[in-house]
């Protein structure tokens, strides 16, 4: 996910250009998960979950 | 939450920029397809496998954001899609893409909570959710989709379990009881190493 997030980021004239205010929310996001990823230790982790009713 | 999911989907919608960002961290995604989170095209295979369903059947996806992973699903096993999501905004972008992908006859997408669909009961063959349940209040969601389920029928899930203080307040740390305490038999569980959750 950062990799995407930092992919963003890089992104952000563009997004700005596009979007304009727009982007805010998915720069914030961006740069706020870029924060949380050199969190240690981790505070989430992904789950991949089958259930069956 | 609701009006920040639209002004999400908004900006996912009308962004090319977003797109390439997408593809250049997944390259074997169909162009059409640009999720709210990092998905590629193997993500999607397991999740259509997992799920077992095909032509005549129908699957639920459970905050299906603009409904591009599910509608590829859809294309590629011929099953019925109906998605259900908070946002207007990715309902309006889902109902678009499965135009242009001819896929109408075959999708419908409602606006709705996790939490009262108000979709009949029992109709749904298979479900899948994914990076999103933890978004919404985990009980109740999960108790909707039991409703939806048919007996036997199969929940597919990407989340994000919290491993610390939770920092959303329907983080869980642990999603496994709440499906149990619903009846449900974990048939597979696996934590992923890499995380792409928020």
């Amino acid at each position: 996910m950062s990799d995407f997030y930092a992919a963003l980021v890089q992104r952000a004239d563009t997004l700005y250009a596009e979007l304009g205010s727009g982007a805010d929310i998915l720069l914030d996001e961006a740069r706020a998960g870029l924060g949380r990823a050199l969190l240690s230790p981790p505070r989430v982790r992904d789950i991949y979950l089958v259930a069956q009713r | 939450m609701d009006a920040q999911f639209d002004r999400l989907h908004e900006a996912i919608s009308a962004s090319q920029a977003y797109c390439a960002a997408m593809h250049a961290c997944s390259p074997t995604l169909p162009p059409w397809l640009h999720p709210a989170s990092v998905v590629d095209r193997s993500d999607l295979e397991r999740f259509a496998a997992e799920m077992h369903v095909g032509a005549d059947e129908t699957f639920v996806d459970f905050g299906c954001g603009n409904g591009a992973a599910g509608l590829w699903i859809a294309e590629r096993t011929g099953a019925s899609l109906i998605g259900v999501d908070v946002s207007r905004a990715a309902i309006a972008a889902a109902k678009t893409i499965a135009r242009r992908r001819r896929l109408s006859s075959r999708s419908r997408f409602i606006v709705a909570d996790a939490a009262a669909t108000g979709l009949p009961g029992g109709n749904a063959d298979a479900l899948m959710s994914l990076d999103v349940l933890m978004f919404m209040e985990p009980r109740a969601a999960v108790r909707e989709m039991r409703r939806l389920l048919k007996p036997q029928g199969i929940a597919v899930m990407r989340t994000v379990e919290s491993l610390a203080e939770p920092f959303l307040p329907t983080l869980v740390r642990d999603y496994r009881p709440i499906f149990r305490d619903e009846q449900f038999t974990i048939v597979h569980d696996e934590h992923l190493p890499d995380h792409r959750g928020p």
